[in-house]
C-alpha cells in the first residue's frame, strides 16, 4: 500500500489535461480501479457466494417455517373441527344413555312396585287363610273341650244320683237282657 | 345244669296242681321259690296269666269284678250264670272289687275276655263319637 501511494505521489506531474483540471490522478483511477476489480472478484469468489447461500439458507428456513405453521396451523384447524365433532357425537351419546337409563329406571320402579303388589297381596291371602285355619282349630278345640267338660259332668252328675240300689237293679237287668 | 323250664310247662304245672286239690297258697309258694331260684322273678306276671289261660281253657274262669258300689249275691250270681253260659265255664271264680270312679255298672276281667257295662266307658265312648279329630 505504501509502494502504491509512493508510486501515486511521483507521478503527480502536473498535467494539463482533463484528468488535471478535474483533479482526478489517472494513474491512481488506475490502481483503485484494478484493486476495486479485485475487491470485486475476491468477493464474487468467496463471499458473495457464502453469503447468498446463506440468505438462501435462511430463506428456505424462513419459508419451510411459514409452511410448517400454515400446516400446524390447518392440522389444529382440522383436529378442532374433529374434537368438535368427537363432543358432538359424546354429547349425543351421553343424551341417549340418560334417556335409556330414565326409561330403564321407570320400568324397573313399576316392576318393583307390582311385584310388591303382588307379594303384599299373597302374605294377605296367607294371612287370611291362616286366621281361617286357626278360628276352625279354635273351634274345634272348643268343641272338644265343651265335650269333655260336659263328659265330666255328667259323670259327677250320674255318680252323685245313682244309688248302690239303683245301680244294682240296673245291673240285673242289663244281665237278664244279656241273657 | 337243670333244663329250663318255659312258661306253658310251669303254667301247666300249676292248674294241675290246683286242680288236683293242693292249696293254692302251696302251689304259689313252689312257683314263687322255683322263680326265685332262677332268676326268673320278671316273668311272674306272665306266668300267673298263662295259669289263668290254662285253667280257663280247662273250663275254670278265674277273673275279676269290677263295680262302683257292692253288688247284691243275686246279681253276682246272675253274673256268674252269665259267665257260664257264654264260655261254657265249668266253674266261674270272680274277686270283686269296688271302684267309685266307675261311676255305675259292671266290669268282669276274664282271660281272654272282658264284659264291660260301665257307665264311664259308656261315657267315654259317647265322647270319643262326638270328638272332632
Amino acid at each position: 500500500m505504501n509502494i502504491l501511494h509512493q508510486f501515486a505521489a511521483e507521478t503527480t506531474a502536473p498535467d494539463a489535461d482533463l484528468f488535471g483540471a478535474l483533479g482526478i490522478d489517472w494513474r491512481l483511477l488506475i490502481i483503485q480501479l484494478i484493486a476495486f476489480l479485485i475487491l470485486v472478484f475476491l468477493l464474487g469468489k468467496f463471499v458473495y457466494p457464502w453469503l447468498m447461500k446463506q440468505v438462501d439458507e435462511r430463506q428456505a428456513n424462513i419459508e419451510a417455517a411459514a409452511k410448517a405453521a400454515t400446516e400446524a396451523k390447518k392440522a389444529a384447524d382440522d383436529s378442532k373441527e374433529e374434537v368438535a365433532q368427537l363432543l358432538d357425537t359424546a354429547r349425543k351419546q351421553a343424551a341417549d344413555i340418560v334417556d335409556t337409563a330414565k326409561l330403564e329406571s321407570v320400568e324397573i320402579i313399576a316392576s318393583s312396585e307390582r311385584k310388591a303388589k303382588q307379594s303384599a297381596e299373597r302374605i294377605v291371602e296367607d294371612a287370611h287363610e291362616q286366621i281361617d285355619k286357626d278360628i276352625q282349630a279354635a273351634k274345634k278345640d272348643l268343641y272338644n273341650e265343651t265335650l269333655e267338660l260336659v263328659s265330666r259332668a255328667t259323670e259327677k252328675v250320674a255318680g252323685s244320683a245313682i244309688s248302690a240300689k239303683a245301680d244294682d237293679e240296673r245291673i240285673a237287668k242289663a244281665v237278664k237282657e244279656n241273657a | 345244669m337243670a333244663r329250663r323250664l318255659s312258661r306253658r310247662l310251669l303254667s301247666t304245672y300249676v292248674a294241675d296242681q290246683l286242680q288236683a286239690g293242693v292249696s293254692a297258697h302251696d302251689v304259689m309258694l313252689q312257683l314263687a321259690a322255683y322263680l326265685l331260684q332262677n332268676r326268673r322273678l320278671n316273668e311272674h306276671t306272665l306266668i300267673v296269666r298263662d295259669v289263668e289261660m290254662e285253667l280257663a281253657r280247662r273250663g275254670q274262669q278265674v277273673g275279676s269284678l269290677h263295680s262302683a258300689f257292692p253288688l247284691s249275691d243275686q246279681t253276682k250270681a246272675a253274673i256268674t250264670d252269665l259267665i257260664t253260659r257264654e264260655l261254657d265255664a265249668k266253674s266261674v271264680s270272680l274277686d270283686e272289687f269296688i271302684d267309685p270312679s266307675l261311676v255305675g255298672g259292671y266290669r268282669v276281667d276274664l282271660p281272654g275276655h272282658q264284659i264291660d257295662q260301665t257307665i264311664k266307658t259308656q261315657l267315654t265312648t259317647l265322647k270319643t263319637q262326638f270328638r272332632k279329630a
